[in-house]
Formats: C-alpha cells, structure tokens, sequence
C-alpha cells in the first residue's frame, strides 16, 4: 500500500498536533520579538509546515496583526542567502521579510528561530485544507498570477536565490478585480523539503526531501509551471497518487501530458505550459523566455520529449521495465538481483541492443569498472548499484543504500541525519563523501553545469577533512562545510538556536551552571567555529585537541577571547566562569609557586569582569611567563649544585670511617708541640734562675 | 732525559750529608756517653711510638717525642749541672721521680693523641651533617618554590629506605 502525495505542503497532522506549542509553555500568548509581538493564540495554518510554526504578529508601528510571524521548529535550518537577499532587497512580487532573529521562547527557556513577514492580503490560491477550487481564468492567470510570480522569479534569479516552494498554496492573491499574487516564503525550510514532489521536476522528485539540494531556476520555472497548471484545472489531477506513479507517470508520458491531459487551453497558455513544464532541463524555457512570454511574445516550443524507450522490457524484481530511467530508479530496490544482471551483462546488452544507446552501454560498462576498483571489498554491490544508477540516469539523484540525494543535498541530508541522531544514515554519508561520490556524479556531462566551482571545491575539501583526526574534522566538519544554513546542532546549546559565532558565545554564555559541560566546547562547536568564524583557527583547535592539559586550556581560553573580542561581546560572565577551572589549570604553566599563588589570587577578580581578555592578560602574559621560565632554568641549576656537594658529604660520611680523624692527629700533634715549648721555657727558665741563686 | 740528569747527583749530595751527619752524631755520642745514655733511656716511649705508628700521617711518633723529650730535658740538665759522668748518669735513671719525670710527659702525649682525634672527628663530622641539614633546606625551599619540578630530570628518585633521598615527585614535601 503506497501513501499517496499531498498536493499542498503537507500540514500538521494528528501526531504533530500533539506537538507541544509555543502557546501551551509561553506564560502569556504573546511573545515580543524586536520591534514585533508574536501572537500565539492566532495561529496561521497557511503558513505552518513540519518545520515551522506560524502566528499572526503585529508590529510596534502599526498595532495590528499584519505580518506573519514563522518560528521554526527545534534547530532545523533557515536559509541564510534568502534572508540577506530579502533583507536587504525588496523583491517584486515576494512575500516582505521584515525581521529574521532568534527569539527567548517564555515558558520553555528555549531559543527559537523567528522569521517575520509582512502578512499578504489575500488568501492562498489553493488552500492547504480544501486542495479543490473553481478553475482561475485565463485573464486571471496571465494578469495576476503569471506576470507578478515571473518578476519575483526573475528578482530572485538575478540575486541567485533560488525560491524552491512555488506551488499553489504558497502563492497569495487578494479578491480585488486588479489582484497581483504575491509568492511566499521559502526561507523558513531547506530547499525542496516542504516542496510536494507534484511541483517538483522528475530527477528532484526522486531525491529524499532533505535531498533536493539547492535547485536552479529552471526547476522554479518548472513548479510554476505545474502550479499554472493545476491553477488552471483547479486541482491535482495526479492527486491520490503514490510517489512512485507519479514519477512513472511523467516519464512514460511526459510532465506536459500529464498535467494538461483534458484540459482545454488557449494557445498562449499552452505554449507557456508545454515550455515550462519541458522535461528536458534544455528546452525548459529560461527566465529570458520567460521574460518574451509575458511581454506578448510568442514562440513555437519544441514538444516535449518522452524519456527512453527500449525495444523489448528488461525483467527486474518481477517487474519489467523499458525505460532505463525507471530500472535506475529502482535498481536499489534489489541489489542483489542488480548486481547479478549487471555482472552478467544483460544490462550492457539490453542497453546496446534494446535500446540501440552504445554511449550508455560504454558508462554502464565504465561504471561497473569504477565500481571494481580497489575489488569486491565490503560495500561492492551498493557501490555498484549506485554507479549503475548513475551511468543509467545521470540527471538522477545518487542513489546510495537508503539515500538518494544530489550532491547540494547532501549537506541537508547529513543535517538531518545528526538532527535525528541515525547513525547508519550518518556512515553511510561518510562513505558518500570520503568515496567522493558527488565527485563522480559531476564527471557527467549533463551535471557539469550544475554546480559551480566553488561548491565542487567544498566537496572535494570535505573529502578531505572527513579523514582528518581532530577535533575540529571528521563528519561534523563536513556538515558545517556542505550546509552553511545548518545552527549548531551541538547538544551543548541544544536549547539555543546558535546560526553564528555571534549566537554561539551569546548561548554559551547563557547556559545555567547546573546544565554546563566540563567544557563549552564539543565536536560540533569546534567545527561550527572553525567554518564560521572567519579567522584561523586550526591552530588553536589543534592544541584545544591535544593531550597536555594546560596547552589544552589555554587553547581554548585564547579561542573563545578571541570571538568574544571580534564579536564585541565585551561582558560574557557564565562564560568566564565556566572556563575559570581551565584558567586556573593556565596559571600551572607557572613554574614558581607563589606566583601561581599571586595568580590564583587574582583570578576571582578578572573572572568578576567577564572580560576573556583581561583573564589572559592575567595568565598568559609573556613577559611574565619568560621571566618565571628563565628563574626557573637558573634554580634548577642551583638546585642540581646543592644536591651535588650534600651528596659528596654523604658519600665521605658514609664510606669514610676515619673521617675527620686525620685533622684531629694533626689537632694532636699540634698540641703536644705546644704544651713541649711550654714544658721547655719552664724548664730552661727554671735552671738559670737556680743558677743565679 | 736531560731533566733527570741532575737526580744521582743530588741524591748523592744527600747520601753524603747523611752519612756525614751519622758519623757526626755517632761520634759525638760517644763522646758524650752519660748524656747519650740518659737520651736513649729517656726517649725510649718516643721510639716505641715512632715504631708502633701505622697511621698514613705518622703523627704518633712527633706527638709523643715533643712530649718526652721536654720530660727528659729536666733530666739532662740535672746531670750536666752535677756532673756529666756515667756514675751520676746511672744514678739518675735508677731514680724513680727521675724516670718518671722523662715517662710521664710521653704518657701525656700518648694520651693526646688517644683522646684528641676522635673528638675533632665527631665535631668535624658534626659539622658537615649541620651543612648537609642546611643544604637539604636550602634544597627543600627551592622545591617549596618551584616544586618537584626543580629537581630536573637528572635527580635521583631514591628508595624510600634510603634516609638521604630526595623526595620523589609527590612526595609530601613539607613534612619530608
């Protein structure tokens, strides 16, 4: 039994309404945040999705309810280029940001991610709650749907924000004659996470939600396509449908076939529809195209190909397949069975002479060569189902064991994966990058284009540092490296909403001591640090890492002095106190007793001022610290010397029996002389005074 | 070669001053037979303890001969002031206050030499345990100041059992 796809982002269901609210902890049923004030008794159903919930929200200057406040769940992520974009531009025809902040949630002494828009006049096209209306009219369609989308499409095109939540429930028209719909948001979930995959193209809609990646503008060409589409009919005509079908329906017949199929359309219309909704990511039309067709041009578009077909069928899991696209995507359904009829070669043949594609059969053949390298080592068959897939369909997401992703997905999906704690998840994306998988996935021509150098850069770097020992490498780095919008998904800050070094201080400094780790630091912090900080600190985080408890303290005081100085957080008290054990562990580094005593004594003071600064100045100054060490070299000297002459004393009092008594004959000696000259005189003396007489 | 040259001729020179001085000596104390008996009787502890004397500085023998010889000193001049003849030089050394005279001041010599080195000995011993007391404090004050870490890699870290090592680290120090 397959669920069927929703056709509007999914709502809340049974389970998440048991979902504890913001309102049910909150002590009042409003929140302030900034200029604005969240109001947790209205909530907006339009606006919720799994990962976000969402109020009515008034602002200081107008008094009313007229924005949408969006909090996200827990630490999923926000996307981060879309809020500087749409801070700091006014896009036609988007739905206004007005505030993204992280906001102290009352009652449940937790941080939360607060997105604020102006909130839209109208009512979304097509409600989340009742996925059926009257058809919109042509006029309505070109006028106040299709003109007003496309400039907000171009906007964020030019920026290069990609939107990836066009869809009917997310476009926002008023009831008034002259209405221009308004897109909505895209911010508040990861790209293509909330996106229904009726919307999505065919190769996004095979990959995991979390999976999508950033898309292009063309696949936002191609949801508002669809979206137009459904617009038109006034609902889902694939509604009820398994994910599977509806996958299988637009490649056997094509995206175009699919949604248009009974509708009557003008020629206009239909021009629009069959170019935006190409299955060909080729012959989709551009925002260029685009831009002609609603200026009033009009062009002839090539009708729309229908993907592969092969002669006669190819047998697998009980099922036959003639399209390769379709045997790609399933090929991770049996791996066994894959692996026997891609070793026994009936797919190179099958590829070769049912479908008549040589270059397919020679990627196939060079995939399963990529596949044997380094022999049938543990992980062989997964390795090769997954090279298969991919030199079948290239345009398809990498299908690897459980996941199929695209390779800008894969940071999301790693940020799942840690968000949910699944560990198999997590090694199998370790394999993934370590393998450089994503690497491969480029090499093929049709993927060249998709991602830029620099992206292509950060997979090969993460490869790197995934093998890298340290505190600071390894699979968190990677998260942090392959999805900047993820916060820091450390459990130390679990109640934080850290998205920048900035907040990660701020949050630290604001963890109660009875909740407090031996230190503020952990794997995800060292890494969160390392990516978004925009100084080096390998350095220090190598030392932060190292075994000498003293190098290790003083490394990660110096860290943290210095983000609490270049973030200008001058005052950071619980985090000085929480590092107070390390610094008094600094002060060893003092070789002379009392110093470290003098020291000690004048920790409490500078730990009292919260200045990281002044505690380093303390314990680390270096002209102390040289003079302490020479002293130190110059008493050990005088110490070895003292030991020596009391072990030379030792050594004669010990072995020399006689000792001393020498001298003593000497002593002996000398007073027998003495008292023989007194004797003498005495004696002479007394003979001649007898001979006087 | 050249540099040991001259050595026979010297120790020639010093044979023939010995010899000289031998038969000067043999000659004069024949010459002066009662004063040479009274030397050779009186002195005669002297001579013992020149010959008993195994000490490396044979001090012995000088200790007890100054003694004795200011005892027989008396003596001789008795028997110069009388008469130096055979008759009162017998008559000398039959007397007993007289040999006691000549014995008595060797006995006292004797007797320093007996009782006078061991008591130098215990006050020189005394004396360098004072020091090694002083420099064991002196020891123990530096590691007081710097710790155990003063005493550097080269320190020995004695048995418990042996009563002159240093504290091993850990050691209390204080009360050690």
């Amino acid at each position: 039994m397959v669920e069927p796809v929703p056709t509007v982002a999914k709502s809340l269901t049974p389970q998440d309404a048991q979902r504890p609210r913001a309102d049910m902890f909150a002590g009042g049923n409003k929140v302030t945040a900034g200029r604005f004030e969240i109001d947790l008794s209205r909530p907006l159903s339009d606006f919720e999705h799994d990962y976000a919930e969402a109020f009515e929200c008034s602002s200081q200057e107008s008094g009313m309810n007229d924005h949408v406040a969006v909090v996200i769940r827990e630490r999923s992520p926000v996307r981060k280029d879309a809020i500087h974009v749409c801070l700091n531009n006014e896009v036609m025809g988007l739905i206004v940001l007005r505030a993204a902040m992280t906001v102290d949630w009352p009652g449940e002494q937790k941080q939360r991610y607060v997105i604020i828009y102006r909130r839209p006049g109208g009512r979304a096209v097509l409600s989340k709650h009742t996925p059926r209306r009257e058809p919109l009219t042509e006029e309505l369609l070109r006028r106040g749907i299709i003109r007003p989308i496309f400039f907000a499409l171009r906007d964020l095109s030019d920026r290069g924000i990609f939107h990836g939540n066009v869809r009917p429930d997310n476009i926002f028209l008023t009831t008034h004659e002259n209405a221009e719909a308004l897109l909505g948001e895209c911010i508040s979930s990861i790209p293509g996470i909330v996106q229904p995959i009726i919307y999505e193209t065919i190769e996004r809609s095979m990959a995991d939600p979390e999976g999508k990646g950033t898309g292009l503008i063309a696949d936002d060409i191609y949801s508002f396509g669809a979206s137009v589409a459904i617009m038109c009919r006034g609902h889902n005509p694939l509604e009820g449908k398994s994910k599977d079908e509806i996958i299988e329906d637009k490649i056997n017949r094509g995206s175009y076939g699919v949604f248009t199929d009974g509708l009557r359309l003008s020629p206009g219309i239909a021009e629009f529809l069959r170019a935006t909704l190409s299955d060909d990511p080729k012959q989709r039309w551009g925002i260029e195209h685009l831009a002609s067709w609603v200026d009033g041009n009009r062009t002839t578009p090539k009708p729309s190909n229908v993907a592969q077909k092969a002669q006669r069928a190819m047998d697998f899991n009980g099922e036959k397949y003639v399209r390769p696209r379709l045997l790609a995507k399933d090929l991770y359904k049996n791996v066994t069975e894959a692996v026997e009829l891609i070793e026994s070669g009936h797919l190179s043949k099958w590829i070769e002479r049912a479908l008549g594609d040589q270059p397919g059969a020679d990627m196939v053949t060079s995939a399963i060569s990529r596949a044997g390298i380094g022999g049938r080592t543990a992980g062989y068959e997964d390795r090769l189902q997954c090279f298969v897939s991919m030199a079948l369909d290239p345009r398809a997401p990498i299908r690897f064991k459980n996941m199929r992703f695209f390779p800008t997905g894969l940071g999301y999906i790693l940020c799942q994966a840690f968000a949910t704690n699944n560990k198999d998840k997590l090694q199998n994306i370790g394999e993934v990058i370590r393998e450089r998988y994503s690497w491969i996935w480029l090499g093929y021509k049709e993927n060249t284009a998709e991602v830029g150098a620099d992206k292509m850069h950060v997979f090969d770097h993460a490869s790197k540092v995934i093998l890298r020992r340290g505190l600071d490498f390894g699979l968190e780095r990677c998260l942090y490296e392959l999805c900047e919008d993820t916060p820091c998904l450390s459990d130390i800050v679990k109640h934080y909403y850290v998205n920048s070094c900035s907040n990660l201080i701020f949050a630290l400094d604001n963890i109660p001591a009875a909740n407090r780790t031996e230190k503020p630091i952990d794997r995800h912090i060292a890494a969160f640090i390392s990516v978004q900080d925009n100084r080096d600190n390998a350095g220090l985080m190598l030392l932060v890492d190292s075994q000498d408890r003293m190098r290790r303290s003083l490394a990660l005081i110096t860290m943290f002095q210095g983000l609490q100085k270049r973030f200008e957080n001058p005052k950071l008290l619980n985090l000085t106190e929480w590092l107070s054990k390390d610094a008094e562990i600094v002060t060893e580094r003092f070789r002379s007793i009392p110093l470290r005593q003098d020291v000690l004594k004048a920790l409490p003071k500078e730990l009292k001022t919260g200045n990281l600064t002044r505690v380093l100045n303390l314990i680390d100054s270096p002209l102390q610290v040289r003079k302490d060490e020479n002293d130190f070299l110059v008493s050990m000297r005088h110490y070895q010397a003292l030991g020596f002459e009391r072990e030379f004393i030792r050594k004669d009092l010990a072995e020399n029996a006689n000792f001393g008594l020498a001298s003593g004959r000497q002593i002996a000696m000398f007073m027998s002389i003495m008292a023989a000259i007194v004797m003498i005189a005495m004696t002479v003396a007394k003979h001649f005074l007898e001979q006087g007489h | 070669m050249s540099a040991k040259k001259p050595a026979p001729a010297k120790k020639a020179g010093k044979n023939f001053a010995f010899i000289f001085a031998s038969m000067f000596m043999a000659i004069l104390a024949v010459m002066m037979l009662p004063t040479t008996l009274i030397i050779l009787i009186g002195m005669i502890p002297s001579f013992v303890a020149y010959f008993v004397d195994t000490t490396r500085q044979r001090t012995l023998g000088p200790t007890v001969m100054y003694m004795n010889f200011a005892g027989v000193l008396p003596v001789l001049l008795k028997l110069w002031k009388k008469s130096p003849n055979m008759n009162n030089a017998t008559e000398l050394l039959m007397d007993p206050f007289m040999l006691l005279l000549m014995l008595a001041p060797a006995g006292f010599g004797w007797i320093l030499f007996i009782v006078i080195p061991p008591m130098v000995s215990g006050v020189l011993r005394r004396r360098a345990e004072i020091r090694m007391q002083t420099l064991e404090n002196d020891q123990k004050k530096l590691i007081e100041q710097w710790g155990p870490e003063v005493m550097g890699a080269q320190t020995k870290v004695a048995k418990k059992e042996d009563p002159i090592a240093l504290p091993a680290p850990g050691d209390d120090l204080l009360t050690a």
